[in-house]
């Protein structure tokens, strides 16, 4: 392949120091001619006209593999990269089909609509001038005079899980001929459908096979999915069917694919802080733009496209429409556009929020540029796949930003080149979500009594029947039980929340009301309290108010430089004994159901930039409760001592400041002059003045030395609660680094889990313990997979920390310095080193 | 030993007020079943069996002001209606349909738990009313209500807003349960779509109750039930097992069906003789009128716009009524006529007629000074009536356009 552009620039960048130093990782997936398989003997000339009409003479490997693998009545989930043309591969099986059988039909479920929509366009063409293939989109913006038109004569129907779910399902007899001929269900991107979006997805799925079960049909699927640790499984759950075929080799050609992991270089050794992740991808962007290399770059949020977009346009003065942004919500027309501007030239370089690395179709780029990682690896891996046209050669280059999965990721290579760990979770059988399900049911077709509900064990099955019955849901025939509710089931289901009540988060603009989301009941209270920043869709929002019998936030736009953390006073309790046990290196980890109970007590802003907490704010909310699972570690005694004997501190003398005499005694008269934990008196033993919260967490020392703020304890007292802050400490910063860690391995949002830490833990017999629980009421099943994963994750965080370039704890290791100890780096380390089983020299040796 | 229902509460699972209570005992036909309080007997067929109270009004019987029948012709209704007005015997094919189901949001899971259906014998008016004891009952009466369309020989449904949610509705049951629906080759009567044509102008609702008592003076005894109760009344039945909630709903539906019938030949006579009816109300001649002239029969709109037209009518019916004829009597060429019409309407500030008389003079007249007054008065309205912000906007831009091109054309024909 003759060196291009981009090639030159790429051996620049090896040869340039200031770039090459930071690049971690550079990883070249060699080119490959691709591997083909001739079209099949039965494919309808037409079609094969067509293709070849187009430039195609055979198909990739892959694409007949899933032809075949259909023909055997095969459910098939195909793993393969981005424009490798699995749009292809699951269109032509089911367009025979059709053209053979003209009343067959088949539903393409995307995620979105506007997936569907640059579809429907692409099904258009293989009609080629008869109107043999009818397809149409069915969803919330379909003009109800055409749905007739549709549900009466289409056959091939683009549509959204919630359509399904409220639009189609609960109506299905004005679908009968759609369904009694329902050949197959296309599933795209099935890796979206995770958590409790996914869990409910399943859940539509069993009501829509019992349905095509009373019209006779039995339709085959077709998943596409990007990649992730557990395809076949997670297909299989998705559809509830015990086994499905997996086609997950690439067969579509490419040129010389470069990855690079690039790191920027710190500028504060001490707090660790390293130059912007978008500063250093500006940097890189207009290089590859001066290269003339047309460039896709992929911010995490809309504010950030708006900043990035408006500093390339700054530093190439003059030419706007080199630099575009793509956001959502784009019409085709718009998308048109900037596909035909890419082509001539006149674009060079689009800017786009994560949200759109499904769905855009236009065209291959050169290259990719990821500024911070983007949460998960698939979505990575997609968003890398980008670039990358036909054999020549692509660059793909994720920027790291601070955030402790970003760093642990490049030092960690692997995990996005060699196996992800990622593993798509979810639990269909989450008792919240089945039991809404089984009511939308209930109202599509009654239940027979030997009925049951995909795979549901039949026991529960039948336990949930029952409790349905008793609460007057349904209504319990000689054979059959009856939906009787006053209210239209589906309608008040959200596919992507268990919460019972919601509340809508109302933009105020330019004097009028604009909804832009909602959020359950439960969540309100942390994520939208008054005063709360709300970051959604790539935006920033401020929360003006908060109304509980309206269900209603009102938000205004944010622009400000921080956002919020709710403080939360958190109790936990067992519910039952554990369900899973097991003996660790010097700890017990468990595995069961709790309760928790919260309330925000206040909230804290921290500032973008520095990551560093600007201040605290009382704020009172309701109190709630949460019956979830959890996954927690209880340190043993034998751990514990070890560290406390090990003294892994220095006791540095605090400045206390000048008054600091006068209020010594103002606190001890206060306490008159007794020990307040022992009730020792001064006089038989010197008494100390101990900080509540340490000194070095507040701003100043008159802050720190308030009489609320400090107690008298005795000497000893006072040791053992300097000692409780060092374990303490410790023991935060190894939750920090956990919670941090989990998605790694499960593919979920840092926000699907909530954690907790505990000197003394209620759940732990009052013995240390830190505490991983699910957000979701009966869990999704997160937590059980970190049982299973406790010795890798413990390792990566131990990993993570000792290779971390910060001095005494950084935001992208144990945690912000000045939160409750001193950083706490050296102590988590220990921790952590204690739990992979070092002893202690070895600790001692890593201190040191 | 926590119990299933229990660990729900505590995930959050919301049970509504009523709760879990133990399990109910047994089924309805053990309890206190509907026959204690409604006269009626259990009846069967290959589907299963349900519940069916028959009952027979007299012909002769009054409902409010009216008879229960009276001879009518009934060409006109079946042509506003938009079927075949010459058929044979329409009343003979007619079935006066209502259900009761357990909700109006439609959708698979809701079902019609009573459904009546009246006709007209030789000597009474005949209701079916069809209950299910259970939701199992519904096969077989859907069977049953087969049976008496067939039988009857019934093609034609007359129903109140049925075209769009009662015969749907059943059309639906009638599939979830695998039996052929009666319905599907049949005509529609709705009489609420009649109704809002008729009387929207005059009254405030047009609600079977109120049509009930304002048109046919009949008023209901302290047996009725609201209808938004009824789904409530039933589902108490099913879960409860008491019966007497439910009972009222009978006397509901038989009413609504009887005052369905009556309320059909009412109709039928007025659009008969429109300028003959007693009382005469103006605004209904006047929505008759238009309605004569959407059906085609231009003469006898004109004539009832002609008779009904009156200064004593409320200033907004009188100017659309103005405007309504006016409009006819243009599409016919009978400018002169109209022109008078328009003139009235404006001197009543209504907008419209100046733009008509502005077009007027402009294009079929060509003489645009007598044009420009009548643009200008359109200006001197918008000024005292402003609309809405943008609605004044869009319309002073169109009047300016018009005094722009009137002006226009003028300069032209006086070489300016």
């Amino acid at each position: 392949m003759k060196p291009n552009q981009l090639d030159n620039l790429l051996s620049q960048w090896q040869k340039e120091p200031t770039i090459r130093e930071n690049i971690d990782h550079w990883r070249i997936s060699r080119a490959s001619m691709g591997e083909y398989a001739p079209f099949p003997a039965d494919l309808e000339p037409a079609f094969v006209e067509k293709l070849q009409r187009d430039g195609i003479n055979k198909l990739y490997s892959h694409q007949r593999e899933a032809w075949d693998a259909i023909k055997r009545h095969e459910n098939i989930v195909m793993v393969t990269s981005t424009a490798s043309g699995k749009t292809l591969a699951y269109t032509l099986p089911v367009i025979q089909a059709i053209r053979k059988d003209k009343n067959g039909t088949a539903f393409f479920l995307f995620p979105t609509k506007a997936l569907g929509a640059d579809q429907l366009d692409g099904l258009q063409e293989w009609n080629m001038g008869e109107n043999i293939i009818k397809s149409a989109s069915y969803d919330g913006d379909t003009p109800s005079s055409h749905r007739k038109t549709i549900r009466n004569e289409a056959n091939i129907i683009l549509t959204n899980p919630d359509m399904l779910h409220i639009g189609i399902l609960p109506h299905h007899t004005r679908w009968e001929r759609f369904l009694r001929n329902l050949r197959y269900i296309v599933i795209d991107e099935m890796h979206i459908y995770r958590g409790v979006f996914g869990s409910h997805f399943s859940n539509v799925m069993r009501r829509l096979k019992r349905i095509t079960d009373f019209y006779g049909a039995s339709p085959q699927f077709i998943l596409t999915s990007a990649t992730i640790a557990n395809p076949e499984e997670h297909a299989c759950r998705l559809i509830d069917k015990s086994e499905v075929t997996l086609i997950d080799h690439d067969g579509a050609p490419h040129g010389d694919k470069h990855f690079l992991l690039y790191n920027p270089p710190i500028i504060n050794e001490d707090l660790g802080i390293r130059l912007g992740a978008s500063v250093e991808a500006i940097r890189l962007v207009s290089e590859l733009y001066d290269k003339k290399v047309q460039t896709i770059l992929f911010s995490r949020t809309r504010r950030g496209v708006e900043i990035i977009l408006k500093q390339l346009r700054g530093r190439k003065r003059g030419i706007d429409q080199s630099f575009r942004a793509y956001r959502s919500g784009y019409l085709a027309g718009e998308r048109r556009e900037i596909e035909a501007d890419l082509r001539s030239g006149t674009t060079q370089v689009v800017v786009s929020t994560s949200a759109l690395e499904l769905g855009i179709d236009i065209g291959g780029m050169d290259a990719s540029v990821l500024v911070g990682y983007p949460g998960t690896i698939a979505a990575t891996l997609q968003q890398a796949g980008r670039a990358g046209r036909g054999l020549s050669s692509s660059c793909a280059v994720l920027v790291a930003s601070a955030n402790p999965l970003d760093q642990y990721l490049v030092q960690h290579p692997e995990f996005i080149f060699d196996k992800t760990p990622e593993k798509v979770l979810i639990n269909p059988d989450n008792l919240l979500i089945l039991l809404k399900h089984m009511r939308c049911a209930a109202f599509e077709l009654p239940f027979k009594k030997e009925d049951h509900f995909g795979r549901l064990d039949p026991a529960l099955f039948a336990a949930l029947i029952q409790v349905l019955v008793d609460a007057g849901f349904l209504f319990e025939g000689r054979e059959k039980y009856f939906w009787i509710e006053e209210q239209y089931t589906s309608g008040q289901i959200s596919l992507r929340s268990t919460s019972e009540s919601t509340f809508i988060l109302e933009l105020e603009e330019e004097g009028r009301r604009k909804i832009v989301g909602e959020v359950d009941e439960i969540s309100s209270y942390w994520m939208v309290h008054p005063q709360a920043v709300y970051l959604h869709g790539g935006d920033a929002y401020y929360v003006e108010s908060l109304d509980f019998e309206k269900k209603r936030a009102l938000l205004s736009r944010f622009r400000g430089d921080y956002y919020t953390e709710a403080l939360k006073d958190v109790t936990l309790e067992k519910i039952g004994e554990p369900q899973r046990i097991r003996e660790v290196q010097g700890a017990a980890i468990f595995f069961g159901e709790i309760m928790v109970t919260s309330q925000v007590v206040g909230f804290r802003r921290i500032s973008w930039v520095t990551r560093q907490i600007m201040d605290i704010t009382d704020q009172l909310m309701p109190a709630n409760e949460l019956r979830t699972t959890a996954y927690w570690i209880k340190l043993e005694d034998s751990l514990v001592n070890t560290l406390r004997e090990e003294g892994l501190w220095n006791n540095d003398a605090n400045e206390y400041g000048p008054t600091w005499n006068a209020i010594r005694k103002l606190a001890k008269r206060r306490d008159e002059f007794r020990c307040q934990h022992c009730g020792s008196k001064e006089g038989d033993v010197l008494l100390h003045i101990h900080h509540k919260q340490p000194f070095r967490s507040f701003e100043s020392p008159e802050q720190a030395n308030r009489l609320e703020n400090l107690v008298t304890l005795c000497p000893s007292c006072h040791h053992e609660a300097e000692n409780s802050l060092r374990m303490r400490s410790g023991l935060n910063g190894l939750r920090y680094v956990l919670h941090n860690l989990a998605p790694l391995h499960l593919m979920c949002d840092m926000g699907d889990l909530d954690s907790d830490y505990d000197a003394k833990s209620t759940i732990a017999d009052q013995k240390p313990a830190i505490v991983i629980y699910e957000q979701i009421p009966g869990g999704i099943g997160l937590t059980d997979a970190l049982f299973d994963v406790h010795d890798q994750i413990v390792r990566d965080a131990y990993d993570l920390v000792s290779n971390c370039s910060c001095k005494a704890g950084c935001p992208s290791c144990v945690g912000p310095v000045g939160e409750n100890g001193t950083g706490g780096k050296e102590e988590t380390l220990a921790l952590l080193g204690c739990l992979c089983g070092l002893d202690r020299e070895d600790i001692r040796g890593i201190i040191g | 030993m926590e119990s299933l229902a229990d660990k729900l509460r505590s995930l959050g699972v919301d049970f509504g007020k009523k709760g879990i209570k133990n399990k109910a005992e047994g089924n309805v036909y053990k309890k206190e079943g509907i026959e204690t309080y409604v006269d009626g007997v259990e009846i069967g067929n290959n589907f299963g069996t349900c519940f069916l109270v028959t009952t027979d009004y007299p012909l002769t019987e009054s409902w409010g002001d009216y008879p229960v029948y009276a001879p009518v012709d009934h060409r006109k209704i079946l042509q506003v209606s938009k079927l075949d007005a010459e058929q044979e015997n329409p009343l003979a094919q007619m079935i006066f349909m209502d259900t009761e189901t357990t909700g109006l949001a439609g959708g698979t899971g809701t079902i019609a738990f009573m459904v009546g259906l009246g006709f007209y014998t030789d000597d009474n008016f005949r209701v079916y009313q069809f209950f299910l004891r259970s939701p199992e009952d519904e096969p077989a009466m859907l069977a049953a209500i087969s049976g008496v369309m067939e039988g009857e020989g019934k093609k034609i449904v007359v129903s109140f807003n049925g075209k769009s949610f009662d015969t749907p509705l059943l059309n639906t049951r009638y599939m979830i349960n695998g039996i052929d629906s009666p319905f599907a080759g049949c005509q529609q009567i709705d009489l609420l779509h009649l109704a809002r044509r008729l009387w929207k102008k005059r009254l405030p609702s047009r609600t079977l109750g109120f049509l009930e008592n304002e048109i046919l003076g009949f008023y209901r005894s302290e047996e009725e039930v609201p209808g938004w109760m009824c789904p409530e009344l039933y589902y108490s039945y099913l879960r409860e097992q008491k019966a007497e909630g439910v009972s009222h709903v009978f006397y509901h539906n038989a009413v609504d069906i009887v005052s369905l019938g009556v309320l059909e030949i009412h109709m039928a006579q007025l659009l008969n003789n429109p300028l003959k009816s007693e009382p005469i109300h103006k605004l209904d001649q006047l929505s008759i009128g238009k309605l004569f002239y959407d059906m085609g029969d231009v003469e006898k709109a004109l004539q009832l716009y002609e008779e009904a037209i009156d200064k004593s009518l409320p200033e907004h019916f009188y100017v659309d009524a103005l405007m309504e004829y006016a409009g006819i009597l243009k599409r016919r060429g009978d400018w002169k006529k109209a022109i008078g019409l328009w003139e009235k309407a404006a001197e009543l500030d209504c907008l419209n007629a100046c733009e008509e008389l502005a077009k007027y003079y402009e294009h079929q007249e060509k003489s645009y000074e007598t044009a420009l007054p009548w643009v200008n008065r359109g200006f001197e309205i918008l000024e005292k009536f402003p609309q809405h912000h943008y609605q004044t906007q869009q319309l002073n831009d169109s009047y300016q356009h018009r005094l722009e091109r009137v002006l226009g054309k003028w300069r032209k024909n006086h070489g300016g």
